[in-house]
């Protein structure tokens, strides 16, 4: 492709080429008109002076009196520098007394056509005859006439030499300053701006042609833009919006070159894992907005409390990763986190809400626990979970101990997998009896685990491990599947037909489509809403608690009841049993077990009476005695659950319970 | 693209322009001299039928000087008769008669100041005033032999007519003269005393013929405005036959002032050949070596 540069060199070499051209085929044009005229003018002058001649001589004789004749021709006309008339071999008379003789026949052109210039500046005499008469015989006199080259010579190279000026050197000067024009102006401006798109190193000087000028200003002005949104946008990639800190793309940066440089020296450095405990509900109760406004001050203070080049990176909504080295010891980390937890725990007045937070801080080191920006976010999560399960508002350290408790999870998890698909989970029911009657009024699920090689596996066991890993969800619409067809076969075998209770737990809520599933159970099987009871816990409305709420009504809605379980061993909060669609109580076993001493009996006698004046049933759990039972019959709890009756069973002896249905309960029930 | 386009056009513009406002076509430059079998050629001058058709018409007075003229001053065309086609055909043999005139019947004449008798008897050489390189020639050696003069001493004066006339008037009247020449020049010779020995009609056995000459070179350089002149000659001799006199005063000028009188008397010494050649004329003309293949 042709540069501009050369392109103007091109166009203009070729409109010299085209002008030179013009110019010399009309220089030689006029050269050879010049010639014609000249050649024209000294044949007339020959013609004109034979034939004046050839009239007006009377004889030969008389030829001298032409002589003036002949020198005024002369004299008048430039181009002739002299003229003789020979007769035969000998001049008769001539302007010029030294020209005696008949010029040879080489340097004599007789003929006037096609003379060039080159040929005319090189003639020396025209022969034209003088048609004379002497009486009627024609005599031939020769008429030479002398070119006077001199004067021919200078004209044309006058005429050569004005050309040369007007048409030669004056276009090529102007040609010349064409190109220095152009290349000032335009081709050295253009190739400075293709420079300046290319590399965008040096913003060329202003031009002087307007059209140059404005996309030279706005190359710059666009350069500038897409420099300073280069940056933006770099910093933006790198850079949490919220609260300015580093964000996991530069945190995996950063940490992959402090990983080389540690690999290098033989160095450590510590991973911090930091997460806010309980920053949903700040969000839930307060607001998206004083949540982000949290987490701003919340990274400030980090930001305060740590050295300049340590990092400090938010990788999600209330997640923080701070990478700490060039500490001096252990003592000295600990305390700077320390000094993080107990920063973060003070008093935070954010838009004049006072709002308290802590954060739960795991820690992990390179290279001992863990390799790679991977392993060493892991090994600090797993640390930073150890720490929250330990009562939140502290830091632990990864250890192999908690490396080794977590592959036992992961393990876990796979094992439980395994089990759902091989149908070694099991249901046993646990019998509602009503106190005076010892009539079973229904029956609690219970998950268990008949492990093939390990045994009878006890919910505490795999239930909190399946609620952390989320597996509880499938579980939990197996079991409510498994209950609600057991319920029927119960009742079309005409075994019982009695309302069965389900344990939810707060994970299942978090299934958004648990609701839609659970109808969709219910109705795909038949069952009769009623005899259907789900057990929640207070647990289930500490997160999402509207959203937990909706779902509870709607299960209520579809006919099913609702039992709130362990009653009293939470926050018992009594703005629950106003809001919450509930319908029975469940009394926890532990109060149970002090109903005997006076305070334990205020507290199960306060929940009876609470139950009763809110209309709700209420259900004893973990009754293990007789004494017991009396007890709530008398102070009217008269339906309960325990080992007292019976322990969790599988079917097929909850179904020989049923069986035995007026069998006594107790010690001497066998 | 679009200014690629606009200046093509402006310079198809100029080239255009230059073009129509300076060049022409070149010129077609004829010489004639007085007489009046030429007339014709004169009155489409005065009629203004030349200009348009790009014709300059030069008028010199003699046969020789017309030659000379072509010769010289780079003419395209030029009248003359038989003679003075061969004088200039023996220099440029693409030479060749376009368009006849007339042929001479009476209008060429030798004229004296004494009669033929009165010559034969002269004892001292009698003065010829001629253009010795015309037909002037021819005709005054056909008189010689058709006289019988042959014996007798001439002395050649080799002028143009008008200085014929000029030379006569001062020469001494009872000297013997002869003078060679033609209408209208014999008119101002018969007021120095001068009769018609013999002419074209009476007394010679000579074929003298006008025409029109150039050479192939300007033919076919002109050749449109040769044929368009025909035209135009031949309806000059339609318009003299219809109104002799309104002819006569555009041509005047060109013939030397004579009278209208000696302009008709003229008429009767020509016999117009423009039109076509009877066959007696074809066949003289060919035994003369006389092309006429390229007549118009």
């Amino acid at each position: 492709m042709l540069s501009i540069h050369h392109f103007v060199i091109t166009a203009i070499l070729a409109i010299i080429t085209m002008f030179y051209s013009v110019f010399f085929y009309y220089f030689l044009n006029d050269q050879q008109q010049k010639t014609d005229l000249i050649i024209d003018s000294i044949q007339h002058d020959i013609a004109e002076t034979s034939y004046i001649i050839s009239t007006e001589m009377t004889s030969i004789r008389t030829i001298r009196t032409f002589k003036s004749f002949l020198n005024r021709k002369v004299a008048g006309s430039p181009l002739i520098s002299q003229m003789s008339i020979g007769y035969g071999n000998k001049i008769l008379i001539g302007t010029d007394a030294s020209i005696n003789t008949i010029p040879p026949n080489h340097s004599i052109v007789s003929s006037f056509k096609n003379i060039s210039t080159s040929k005319l500046l090189k003639l020396q005499v025209f022969e034209s005859t003088i048609d004379y008469f002497i009486q009627d015989q024609p005599v031939k006199l020769s008429l030479f006439i002398y070119v006077d080259h001199k004067y021919i010579n200078n004209y044309f190279s006058e005429n050569q030499s004005t050309y040369l000026l007007f048409f030669g050197l004056i276009p090529l000067l102007g040609l010349g300053l064409l190109w220095l024009i152009l290349r000032n102006y335009i081709t050295t401006p253009l190739e400075s701006l293709r420079l300046y798109a290319y590399n965008q190193n040096k913003t060329p000087k202003p031009f002087k042609l307007k059209e140059l000028e404005y996309v030279r200003a706005s190359m710059e002005q666009t350069f500038d833009r897409l420099e300073h949104e280069k940056h933006e946008l770099y910093r933006l990639a790198r850079t949490d919006s919220l609260s300015g800190l580093a964000n996991r793309s530069q945190l995996n940066e950063r940490l992959s070159w402090l990983i080389s440089e540690a690999s290098r020296d033989n160095s450590e450095f510590a991973v911090v894992f930091v997460d806010l405990d309980n920053f949903k509900t700040v969000n839930d109760s307060l607001g998206h907005d004083i949540g982000d406004e949290l987490l701003k001050n919340v990274a400030d203070l980090i930001r305060h409390v740590l050295r300049e080049y340590d990092i400090i990176a938010r990788v999600g909504g209330d997640e923080f990763v701070i990478v700490l080295s060039h500490y001096k010891s252990n003592f000295e980390l600990t305390h700077i986190i320390q000094r993080i937890i107990d920063r973060i725990s003070e008093l935070h007045i954010i838009e004049s809400h006072p709002i308290r937070v802590s954060a739960s801080i795991g820690v992990a080191f390179y290279p001992q626990d863990g390799s790679d920006i991977t392993g060493l976010m892991k090994s600090a999560d797993i640390a930073m979970y150890e720490a929250k399960k330990l009562g939140k508002n502290q830091f632990k350290f990864f250890t192999k101990a908690l490396h080794k408790q977590v592959l036992k999870e992961i393990e876990l998890e796979h094992s439980m997998r395994n089990a759902l698909k091989n149908d070694e989970f099991e249901l046993f029911y646990q019998p509602k009896m009503l106190t005076n009657h010892e009539e079973v009024v229904g029956a609690e699920a219970l998950i268990r685990w008949i492990h093939p090689t390990k045994g009878l596996i006890p919910p505490n066991d795999f239930i909190p491990a399946a609620e952390k890993n989320g597996l509880i969800v499938e579980l939990g619409q197996w079991i409510l599947q498994e209950v609600v067809r057991q319920q029927i076969e119960w009742k079309n075998s005409g075994i019982a037909d009695i309302q069965l209770s389900v344990n939810l737990s707060a994970t299942q809520f978090l299934d958004d489509h648990f609701d839609d599933k659970f109808e969709s159970i219910l109705k795909q099987s038949g069952i009769d809403p009623k005899k259907l009871d789900v057990e929640i816990t207070e647990s289930v409305f500490l997160e999402n608690s509207q959203q937990n709420l909706d779902t509870l009504n709607k299960i209520r809605a579809l006919g099913v009841s609702i039992s709130l379980d362990d009653f009293g061993t939470g926050y018992s909060s009594l703005a629950y049993l106003k809001s919450l669609p509930i319908d029975t109580l469940k009394i926890d076993k532990s109060f149970l077990n002090d109903h005997d001493t006076e305070t334990g009996s205020i507290f199960i006698e306060t929940i009876v009476k609470l139950a009763r004046t809110l209309k709700l049933n209420v259900v004893a759990e973990g009754i293990e005695t007789q004494q017991q039972i009396d007890y709530l019959d008398r102070i009217g709890c008269h339906t309960y659950q325990g080992y007292y009756c019976a322990p969790p069973i599988p079917v097929d002896e909850f179904e020989a319970f049923i069986r035995l249905k007026g069998h006594k309960c107790g010690p001497d029930k066998e | 693209m679009k200014t690629i386009k606009i200046l093509f056009l402006f310079a198809l513009t100029v080239i255009g322009l230059s073009s129509c406002s300076s060049k022409e076509d070149k010129p077609l430059k004829i010489v004639a001299n007085s007489w009046i079998g030429y007339s014709p050629l004169f009155y489409a001058k005065a009629s203004g039928w030349l200009e348009p058709l790009n014709i300059e018409l030069s008028t010199v007075v003699s046969l020789g000087e017309s030659l000379h003229i072509y010769k010289s001053s780079n003419k395209d065309a030029f009248t003359g008769t038989q003679y003075e086609f061969s004088q200039a055909y023996q220099k440029d043999n693409t030479l060749m008669p376009i368009m006849m005139f007339d042929r001479s019947n009476g209008g060429d004449m030798v004229m004296g100041n004494q009669s033929v008798e009165s010559l034969k008897s002269a004892t001292s050489p009698i003065n010829v005033y001629l253009e010795i390189n015309s037909i002037n020639y021819v005709v005054f050696k056909d008189f010689i032999k058709q006289n019988k003069l042959e014996d007798k001493t001439f002395n050649f004066i080799n002028k143009d007519q008008l200085k014929i006339v000029s030379a006569i008037a001062e020469a001494p009247n009872h000297e013997p003269k002869i003078a060679v020449t033609y209408i209208p020049y014999n008119y101002s010779l018969e007021k120095h005393g001068f009769t018609t020995l013999a002419s074209t009609r009476d007394g010679l056995n000579l074929l003298v013929l006008d025409a029109l000459y150039t050479n192939k070179e300007s033919f076919s350089l002109h050749q449109e405005q040769f044929k368009r002149l025909k035209i135009l000659i031949d309806r000059a001799i339609q318009d003299l036959q219809n109104d002799p006199k309104l002819f006569y005063d555009k041509v005047n000028p060109y013939l030397e002032n004579s009278s209208f009188e000696e302009f008709q008397s003229g008429l009767q010494d020509i016999v117009w050949i423009n039109q076509s050649l009877s066959p007696q004329l074809i066949e003289r003309l060919n035994q003369a070596q006389f092309p006429i293949r390229d007549l118009l």
